[in-house]
């Protein structure tokens, strides 16, 4: 069994069986045990070792202390059950002696380079939880200037391999079809570049495949916030490419069926007056109440042939269309009623696209011959979320 | 004895009718009707000029009862209508004004910036080092925090490096930010203490591939947010609490807090939102993000002036419609599209969101005016007061524009004060176009409402200075009267906050926040308005502040 177990990554662990023995290192010792293990082939020369640790003192006193630490080190750090040293010192050079049995994060993790690809997603995963933190976090040696380098430059290389093992994983279980834990680790990822529109979009694929639309829709609109949040900047037109692609899919659906996505379909209750003997007044007013009421921008996108239609028998129509989009919307001076009753079906059924659509008719009994007739063509389609009732 | 009643005014709209009513009731003490007999007053303020605000009335005294204004009168008519006085304060024939209002205001940031070194008149590296050396040695073993620095008033024309940064201090993390909060500078320490991520864009890298300890962008903003978001809440309303009693004593009683989103730190918004009510004025919270639906879950009514749809002057990244003078190759930035603007405005209408944008270029307004426009055509939503920040540049055609929305402008005339006029920074930014700036009479005469403030901390805490800086605008076509600039940090910023029932005005059933200032400020030379002080701050009926030089009498009958 190993007695000693050694972790860089975060704050400083040493334990030796079930005891913590860090406190008893001092934070030179600490640092002198890092650079050895850095080093760990080939060691350190006792000169480097100087100009990392005590580079401020004179050559007596630093060379003094190096010997201190090193004979604190051996007495914290006992020998193994073969009566091995953890350090062999010589007269010009320091390492740690390859035979003694022990365990640490850093050597596990240098073992581990640049062979992400050829690892089960297992080995990744005990890898990834040897990323305990930053490297020596909490570490900062007062006037060790080459020391405080290194650890800059450890942590700068130990993070870059981190975020490298999170893509492979991502990319192992996206390969495998494991969507749900993809998106545990593309989660983590982003925590770490969190403005980073390859993580997103690898992240709304992966809720895409997995159905689920809203957690989808959730997770661009949280991303989109935080940009203009920190950044004041806005995603990408590719991102936003996908994203607008993702609304289309499930809300244009007039399926029931859209409704397991996650998607909330929005009731629009419209009362509608009837007025004997005036051509399409029932079917104008609906029609009226719909773009009050609706949501413009998508009403207006709808063909611009049949809005014009719709324009003979409600200016409602064309006032909304040149506001919305600055152009005209014609005036017909005459149209042949079927492709009034055509426009105006074509519509509803657009409208019931996105809203469950309650239409009740008031006075239902004064309603006009071309609006009942419409009306009852509606119904007898039986569209599922589109209820016209009388009041 | 005839009591004349009238509905609070309505700010500009309403103006002009409370002054009509307002001279049929001019020399008529103003009192409850119910209550016309004896009554008690807690505070009488005596032998003041007490500004009505919402219409012309001076009046001798106004007296308090509770929290809310019992009676306002001329002479000594208080005498026969309370029987009891407990307390009263002579103003010594000083003005006496509503509580002021500050509409635009970053309350945790300026506590934090009080509580931090500042950089802004360090000319040198070394003016830097003998700071930062000075600070370390009054706050031993203390991180420090230094703002301000402006780098091209530096000789070296550039940031400090880490390694610059650890000649001057090296046991202890260093954190130097710009003035415009953009850039970050760590020394060795800073860069070990706190938690960087070095994957991420804006870490400047030397030679040898290793950070320089400035930090820009993505990594600035990442930078910041894991600094501020360490500072404790304990910290920071002991920044805050300083701040307040600074507004206090400069007689504010009601601040428009922008707190939280970009280069500011969510945890401040959220800080203010848990204490607000604990503060000795009233705090209105602006949560700057653009998530709806968070401010939605709060339950606030309105949104911050985070989006920033454009930079500033200072920083040359205010959208123009020309180039700056001192870069003709830029005409600065908008950050967002009309796109996005407009669905944005529309989602916030639609949730009948009461919004605040930065906008301070022409082409900014332009778009934020356009957004405004397809929002309400949109939802029909009208009503909400969405206000405009800055509005630096704003032109005729857009003035016009604004008041058909029923937007309400938030300036700060202390900008002109500062940067207004020949020679200074507008000028040269802009050049001649510096006559164009802030132009307060036009926005008034048109009808458009402003509300005052400081932006604390862009600049000093201070109504007399923003209403100094109105009256004394450095262009003369632009300047308004003391009243209108009383107005604008008293009714309008009442208005701005749909508060002008209960507060802005010195009038009967308001809330008793008010004003003694220590001279008549309507008399005066105009030149000196920056220089009347504020001698007692009242909040609510209670005395937050007094200075000595009044006479303040406690008596059970005057």
């Amino acid at each position: 069994m190993t007695e000693l177990k050694i972790n860089l990554m975060g704050r400083v662990e040493f334990k030796y069986g079930e005891k913590n023995i860090e406190h008893k290192l001092s934070n030179k010792g600490i640092a002198l045990i890092s650079l050895l293990m850095l080093h760990m082939k080939n060691g350190v020369s006792r000169e480097r070792l100087i100009s990392y640790l005590w580079a401020d003192s004179d050559e007596e006193a630093a060379k003094y202390n190096l010997r201190y630490n090193l004979w604190n080190i051996k007495k914290v750090i006992p020998t193994d059950e073969k009566g091995q040293d953890f350090i062999l010192a010589n007269k010009d050079y320091c390492r740690l002696n390859q035979n003694y049995f022990f365990e640490s994060d850093i050597l596990q993790l240098m073992s581990f380079e640049n062979q992400e690809t050829e690892r089960s997603i297992e080995e990744l995963g005990h890898c990834k939880q040897l990323f305990r933190g930053d490297f020596l976090e909490g570490v900062y040696l007062k006037n060790c200037d080459e020391f405080n380098e290194k650890i800059i430059l450890e942590r700068i290389v130990y993070q870059n391999k981190y975020v490298k093992l999170l893509k492979a994983i991502a990319e192992k279980y996206e390969t495998g079809s494991q969507f749900e834990e993809c998106i545990q680790i593309l989660s983590e990822l982003a925590g770490m570049e969190p403005y980073n529109e390859g993580i997103i979009q690898s992240k709304l694929n992966a809720y895409i495949q997995l159905g689920q639309w809203s957690d989808a829709i959730a997770c661009y609109k949280k991303f989109e916030a935080s940009l203009r949040s920190d950044l004041n900047v806005s995603p990408s037109q590719k991102l936003k490419l996908v994203y607008n692609k993702l609304l289309g899919k499930p809300q244009i659906s007039t399926q029931k069926a859209s409704g397991s996505s996650g998607f909330k379909r929005q009731k629009l209750d419209i009362e509608v007056q009837c007025a004997e003997n005036i051509d399409y007044f029932c079917i104008a007013d609906l029609i009226r109440k719909i773009i009050l009421r609706g949501d413009r921008k998508y009403i207006f996108q709808f063909n611009k042939c049949y809005l014009e239609d719709l324009n003979f028998i409600q200016l409602e129509v064309g006032i909304g269309y040149e506001r919305l989009h600055g152009e005209k919307c014609s005036l017909r001076t005459w149209l042949p009623d079927v492709r009034i009753a055509d426009a105006c079906i074509r519509f509803i059924l657009y409208v019931n696209d996105i809203y469950d659509l309650h239409v009740s008719l008031k006075n239902a009994d004064k309603i006009d011959q071309a609006s009942s007739q419409i009306i009852q063509y509606l119904k007898r389609l039986k569209i599922a979320d589109l209820l016209i009732q009388e009041s | 004895m005839r009591v004349i009643e009238y509905e609070p005014a309505l700010c500009y709209h309403t103006v002009k009718i409370a002054k009509i009513i307002g001279k049929t009731g001019l020399n008529k003490t103003v009192l409850p009707k119910r209550q016309e007999n004896q009554m008690h007053a807690d505070l009488l303020i005596k032998n003041g000029k007490c500004l009505c605000v919402a219409n012309d009335n001076v009046y001798d005294w106004v007296a308090v009862t509770g929290h809310k204004i019992s009676g306002l009168g001329y002479r000594e008519e208080y005498k026969r209508t309370f029987d009891r006085i407990h307390c009263t304060i002579d103003a010594n024939g000083n003005t006496v004004l509503p509580g002021f209002y500050d509409s635009h205001f970053h309350l945790v940031q300026t506590g934090l910036d009080s509580l931090s070194l500042d950089l802004s008149e360090a000319t040198s590296f070394d003016d830097i080092g003998d700071l930062i050396k000075e600070q370390s040695r009054l706050t031993p073993e203390q991180p420090i925090h230094a703002k301000g620095l402006y780098p091209y008033n530096l000789k070296e024309k550039c940031f400090p490096s880490r390694t610059v940064l650890d000649k001057f201090c090296n046991d202890v993390p260093v954190w130097v930010t710009s003035s415009d909060f953009h850039i970050s500078a760590l020394n060795t320490y800073g860069i070990l203490y706190y938690k960087i991520p070095f994957t991420i864009g804006g870490i400047e890298l030397d030679s040898k591939a290793m950070p320089t300890g400035i930090f820009k962008k993505q990594a600035n903003v990442i930078l910041r947010e894991n600094i501020l978001k360490n500072v404790s809440n304990a910290h920071r309303l002991e920044a805050i609490k300083g701040v307040l009693d600074d507004a206090v004593k400069h007689g504010i009683t009601t601040i428009d807090t922008m707190e939280g989103g970009f280069l500011f730190c969510n945890k401040d918004a959220e800080l203010i939102y848990d204490y607000k009510d604990t503060f000795p004025v009233d705090v209105n919270l602006y949560y700057q993000t653009s998530d709806i639906l968070k401010v939605k879950e709060l339950r606030l009514p309105r949104i911050g002036s985070n989006p920033f749809i454009d930079g500033t002057l200072g920083s040359r990244n205010a959208a123009l419609n020309y180039p700056y003078i001192d870069d003709p190759d830029n005409i600065g930035e908008l950050y967002f599209t009309q796109e996005e603007l407009n669905e944005f405005l529309v989602e916030c209408y639609k949730n009948r969101l009461q919004t605040s944008l930065h906008v301070i270029g022409g082409r900014a307004i332009e778009l934020a005016l356009k957004a405004h426009e397809h929002a309400l055509n949109m939802t029909g939503n009208a009503g909400l007061r969405h206000r405009l920040e800055h509005v630096e540049l704003v032109s005729s055609s857009q003035i016009l524009r604004a008041r058909e929305l029923g937007l309400v402008f938030s300036m700060q005339p202390t900008y002109e004060y500062l940067w207004g006029g020949k020679g200074r920074m507008y000028e040269a930014r802009i050049g001649e176009h510096y006559r164009e700036s802030n132009p307060l009479r036009e926005i008034l005469d048109h009808g458009v409402v402003i509300c005052g403030s400081s932006e604390s901390d862009v600049t000093p805490i201070g109504p007399a200075m923003g209403i100094h800086s109105a009256v004394n605008h450095p262009v003369e076509e632009h300047r308004i009267e003391r009243m209108e600039a009383i107005r604008m940090f008293t009714l309008n910023g009442a208005f701005a906050v749909f508060e002008e029932k209960k507060k802005g005005s010195l009038e009967l059933g308001k809330l008793a926040d008010m004003v003694i200032l220590n001279k008549d400020i309507m008399k005066v030379p105009k030149e000196q308005i920056k220089d009347v002080e504020v001698a007692t701050t009242i909040k609510s009926g209670h005395i937050l502040y007094h200075t000595n030089e009044l006479c303040l009498g406690v008596d059970d009958h005057d």
